[in-house]
């Protein structure tokens, strides 16, 4: 039996060299890909339950954290956002129509006591009719899939858009 | 459903496509408790041979050939079955853990493995200046009965014991892997296996018999 201690940290050779601006290491493991049939699997069902929703990327090798703060390449558990954040001082946004593209939403499915998704906002389409804005945000579905999406089109189990926060300055 | 029906929708990729919207392990669990068939599967394990079996199986997964560019492929399922034995049998849990943690390019059956038998996620913080190294443990045992062979940390004998007690005849090879490991250390679990055998008994004979 071998465990390395301090798996994903900042002396595993594993892990990314990963900091944010304030210089604090942020805990990252770089995952295997899955077996091709599973990342099939993963299409069919999830495009099957979200037929709006653009796959872009059919990987496992990163996951929502991975793309948003570790340019795609390894897998930082979400349980650090507020590390991440804070170290890269990002501003939330209160309001939601002042979000703009390029700003970060969190998902969280226990009204932001934990948080379990992170995406990115990629576009924002104005609705004449009711005065409000629709959002289309990319993010990775857990092991699965990198896909452009409405903001709430997201799989149930990632809970629901609960804060925005922006790096603009 | 029965537990081979039970058993093969664990480990379908379907199931796995839906637990693994996962990005943490708090998360993985909260999922697969939302599965039918893990609930279904939780509740047998009040039968004890029902656990036996699942133990059995999770022993059968890691002789299974994996494609080394993958990640291996019964990863949910061993995840699953792990935490199922955890919830209902913490003794059979950390034995079932000695076997997940040997099987290689796993994700979430490792990080349950670790959980499980260090008691705490081992994920690092970088303030409390853990240094990066493998250990392992200075004894190692192989257990040999009807269900397979096992291989366990000396310190989980005292819980084999309990497990099978008389049940089965038990083949232990002790064995030293980590010469760095001081020989106190080693004796005392050495001390602590042959009391539960026979104060007779010389483990480091390799081999003895009950």
């Amino acid at each position: 039996m071998h465990f390395i201690i301090g798996a994903g940290g900042e002396k595993d050779r594993a892990s990314l060299q990963l900091y944010t601006r304030s210089r604090e290491f942020i805990p990252n493991e770089t995952r295997l890909e899955s077996l091709p049939a599973r990342l099939q699997a993963a299409k069919d069902i999830l495009g099957k339950n979200h037929p709006r929703a653009k796959l872009r990327s059919s990987t496992s090798t990163y996951n929502c954290m991975g793309l948003v703060f570790a340019s795609r390449r390894t897998w930082v558990d979400p349980g650090y956002i507020r590390l991440i954040l804070r170290g890269d001082e990002y501003q939330r946004v209160a309001n939601l129509f002042d979000v703009q593209i390029g700003d970060i939403v969190l998902y969280s499915d226990n009204n932001g006591k934990g948080i379990t998704h992170v995406g990115i906002v990629v576009e924002i389409i104005p609705q004449i009719r009711t005065g409000s804005f629709q959002f289309k945000v990319m993010s990775k579905w857990g092991a699965d899939g990198e896909y452009i999406h409405f903001m709430e089109d997201v799989p149930k189990q990632l809970g629901h858009p609960c804060e925005y926060w922006t790096d603009r300055r | 459903m029965n537990i081979k029906q039970a058993i093969s929708n664990i480990e379908s990729h379907e199931l796995a496509v839906r637990v693994n919207i996962a990005s943490d392990l708090k998360t993985f669990f909260k999922l697969a408790q939302q599965e039918e068939v893990v609930l279904w599967l939780g509740r047998q394990l009040d039968v004890y041979e029902i656990r036996l079996e699942i133990l059995s199986r999770i022993y059968e997964l890691s002789k299974y050939k994996i494609d080394l560019r993958y990640e291996n492929q019964w990863d949910t399922a061993l995840a699953v079955y792990l935490w199922l034995l955890n919830n209902r049998d913490p003794i059979i849990a950390k034995i079932a853990a000695e076997v997940t943690s040997q099987i290689p390019q796993c994700w979430w059956a490792v990080k349950l493995s670790r959980f499980i038998l260090f008691e705490k996620e081992l994920y690092s913080d970088t303030k409390d200046n853990i240094t990066s190294k493998v250990i392992s443990p200075p004894l190692s045992i192989n257990l040999k009965h009807d269900a397979g062979e096992v291989q366990v940390c000396a310190s989980l004998f005292s819980a084999i014991d309990k497990i099978y007690p008389h049940k089965y005849d038990f083949i232990i090879e002790a064995k030293n892997p980590n010469d760095s490991v001081s020989n106190e250390s080693s004796y005392r679990r050495e001390d602590h296996v042959v009391g539960q055998l026979n104060s007779k008994t010389n483990i480091s004979e390799k081999v003895c018999q009950l």
